[in-house]
């Protein structure tokens, strides 16, 4: 466990990649879940691969996968400011984050060298921050690639199922921090 | 020699897929609900106004309107007072899939006996991944002052995942009325709820 201002994903977890949990963190304190648009700003769009398709995609399969586990009594979808006063009781925690990297390979090489070249990768780094003290609680970074398919495989289609895999990994890992401990 | 080869796998292909390649695919991905507001007072005649790009747009939001019970929804010039006029444009609605990779595949391992068993356990055990995005925006008019009462865009993609071997077309059409619904649900969830905030 780390302190909150310095906290970094270093962690291995099954799931969820790296991780890093704030000493004393509980998940069972808060009662709402926002989550955020994860930023793709710096990245570049590259073939049919839209930065901002992959942050739509991954924020649909964050509250989906997210919705599934039932940590949380309610999520929304937003900004924490635009939420503001629909918070009710209970604490609020915020997920936000980044798309770091997004990238589809090759599918030439995938097909004609493979053993792993033209692998497409994304990489998610995510923090949770406590609304009303702006703490991050809760820092995960995963990272997926994919290698083989049909005929070296869609990049397109590749990502969006490593994105999905990681919304899924994530509200695994947080499923798991739910669970009270024997 | 090539060229040969390819016309026989896309021939294959085409045959296969004329026979096997179900016109119709069943989505699992979730509509988005309409969410009423508690409260919503009735919100009077609504006329539907213009519409540009795809016309899904339109059907969803008109039955959108019809399902909520608050408003009696005419469409287009049909209200000469309506109390609200509403429009829309599509931006944009892609579909992007691979279903094209499993139907090669399977078109390739029935083109030889000796694959043939390959091809019936790619036909059932390959998948297909699709999704789709799109881009919308929908403007609510004061019907008598003209003035722009309400104004939201978005952009929204959904995602499925499949094994059957259902037709490309099939798949487009689907995942873009997905897609579309899915906009015309969200933009309207966020008017209405816009409502109940106004004084």
């Amino acid at each position: 466990m780390q302190s909150g201002l310095d906290l970094r994903p270093s962690v291995e977890d099954k799931d969820a990649g790296l991780v890093g949990i704030a000493p004393s963190f509980s998940l069972a304190q808060y009662q709402l879940l926002v989550v955020e648009p994860f930023k793709v700003d710096h990245l570049e769009a590259k073939g049919d691969i839209s930065p901002q398709d992959m942050q739509g995609y991954l924020h649909v399969k964050l509250l989906q996968r997210l919705q599934e586990v039932g940590v949380f009594k309610r999520i929304l979808e937003g900004t924490a400011s635009e939420i503001g006063e629909q918070g009710g009781s209970g604490k609020t925690l915020v997920l936000r984050g980044a798309i770091a990297e997004l990238d589809p390979g090759s599918r030439a090489l995938r097909y004609f060298v493979g053993f792993g070249a033209g692998a497409t990768k994304a990489q998610i780094e995510s923090q949770f921050v406590e609304s009303d003290t702006g703490r991050i609680v809760l820092t995960t970074a995963d990272r997926r690639a994919a290698a083989f398919g049909v005929f070296g495989g869609d990049s397109r289609q590749y990502l969006t199922e490593s994105l999905d895999e990681m919304a899924k990994g994530l509200a695994e890992f947080l499923k798991r921090v739910a669970k009270p401990k024997p | 020699m090539g060229s040969g080869m390819g016309r026989v796998l896309s021939l294959t292909t085409l045959f296969l897929c004329l026979a096997a390649c179900t016109s119709t695919v069943e989505l699992k991905a979730p509509l988005a609900a309409p969410v009423y507001p508690e409260g919503l007072a009735a919100g009077g005649r609504v006329r539907i106004g213009e519409f540009e790009g795809a016309a899904c747009l339109q059907e969803h939001v008109q039955s959108y309107l019809a399902g909520s019970g608050k408003f009696a929804v005419e469409p287009g010039g049909r209200t000469d007072d309506p109390d609200l006029v509403v429009s829309g444009k599509i931006h944009r609605i892609a579909v992007y899939s691979n279903v094209f990779d499993k139907q090669v595949l399977v078109g390739w391992y029935t083109a030889f006996i000796i694959t043939a068993p390959l091809a019936a356990a790619s036909y059932f055990g390959a998948g297909w991944r699709a999704d789709a995005v799109a881009t919308g925006e929908i403007t609510v008019l004061d019907g008598r002052a003209g003035q722009v009462v309400w104004k939201g865009a978005e952009t929204l993609v959904v995602g499925e995942e499949g094994r059957s071997l259902p037709s490309e077309e099939a798949i487009t059409k689907a995942m873009a009325d997905l897609a579309c619904r899915n906009l015309a649900t969200k933009l309207m969830n966020r008017f209405l709820e816009s409502l109940t905030k106004t004084p």
